[in-house]
């Protein structure tokens, strides 16, 4: 399934983020995460889950999708990532028409928000509350 | 600064002794209350010029025996139980939110000077790792889930005022809160017109 609404989000084991710009944004402790590294994307940026938690529950967000093939498509996207050390290399691909893009495969736990939405969607039209997830922490 | 301590030690040792101030002579009490706000009065800042006019804060001692009044940026705070001198005086929110806010945005430059030099190769991967395990609260910012004694008003001011378009995730990472508690909140300058229900998932 596809998600275009502000805070919608994606939670997994693997996941696929491509965007024409990522960023390392800082090395944050969020609760229910732990330490991990965040990442800012813009400019066309997407998120696919490619490897399923393995009890399928939402531990941060409780509507966060969690099935595999499912995709967040905006223009900033935020990434959490609990891993032992930041992503550094982004690979170059062939994403759209015109333009390529960064990308990079996750290994770990990953959460991934939209934090602007496709500029010529109405912002009032489509928004998603932020729900706490019941679960608390991650087993690591 | 000597001669600043010993007028409040003065002060302190007046108060520990007589219980009250009326038991001073009001010459004596009106001299030692001037000196030590002066001894005070230099260290703290954040007045406004006009309340640091001298006729202003006569008026304000001259009114606040036995009690002892100080003024802080939210306003006037009387407190009668105990006398406090003003750089004593814990921090208000408004400067404590400023502060994480600095705090959290230079751990963050930290971290991104130090990604650059792993990513230019002046570190190796090892390095960076050890530099990270071994100097974690230089690096790490935290994020907290719990919203009380936290000045909300203020930071949506903030962040107003900033004139800048900014996203969730980047004001929750400059003040250290998660974003579900700003983004639910009713002071939010953003707020939610239409929310979805849970089937559309």
């Amino acid at each position: 399934m596809k998600a275009i609404e502000l805070n919608a989000t994606i939670e997994c084991v693997a996941a696929e983020v491509i965007a024409r710009k990522i960023i390392p944004s800082a090395f944050t402790e969020i609760p229910n995460i732990g330490k991990c590294f965040t990442y800012k994307c813009s400019l066309n940026s997407e998120a696919t889950i490619e490897k399923e938690l393995e009890p399928k529950e939402a531990l941060v967000y409780q509507r966060s999708m969690l099935t595999a093939g499912d995709l967040l498509e905006s223009d900033g996207l935020f990434v959490a990532v609990k891993c032992r050390r930041p992503y550094t290399d982004f690979g170059l691909t062939n994403h759209s028409h015109r333009h390529k893009a960064q990308t990079f495969k996750t290994k770990e736990f990953t959460l991934a928000k939209i934090s602007r939405m496709i500029q010529n969607i109405p912002e009032r039209v489509l928004a998603n509350p932020l729900v706490v997830a019941k679960s608390k922490s991650i087993e690591r | 600064m000597i001669k600043e301590n010993i007028a409040i030690e003065k002060c302190t040792y007046y108060r520990a002794h007589n219980n009250y101030w009326q038991f001073l002579e009001a010459s004596t009490m009106n001299s030692l209350l001037a000196e030590s706000f002066r001894a005070t009065h230099n260290l703290y800042t954040s007045f406004p010029q006009e309340w640091r006019s001298e006729r202003f804060y006569y008026y304000n001692l001259l009114n606040s025996i036995p009690s002892y009044s100080y003024w802080t940026s939210e306003g006037s705070y009387r407190k009668n139980t105990e006398f406090v001198p003003v750089h004593h005086f814990e921090f208000n929110k408004r400067e404590t939110l400023y502060i994480t806010a600095i705090k959290n945005l230079i751990k963050q430059k930290e971290f991104l000077s130090l990604m650059y030099q792993v990513s230019s190769n002046q570190i190796s991967d090892d390095e960076f790792n050890r530099e990270l395990e071994s100097n974690e609260s230089k690096y790490l910012v935290h994020i907290s889930d719990k919203a009380d004694n936290f000045n909300f008003q203020a930071l949506f001011d903030v962040v107003v005022n900033l004139g800048i378009e900014l996203t969730l995730d980047e004001v929750s990472e400059m003040f250290g809160i998660d974003q579900s508690i700003l983004e639910e909140h009713p002071l939010n300058p953003r707020p939610l017109l239409q929310i979805r229900s849970n089937e559309s998932y």
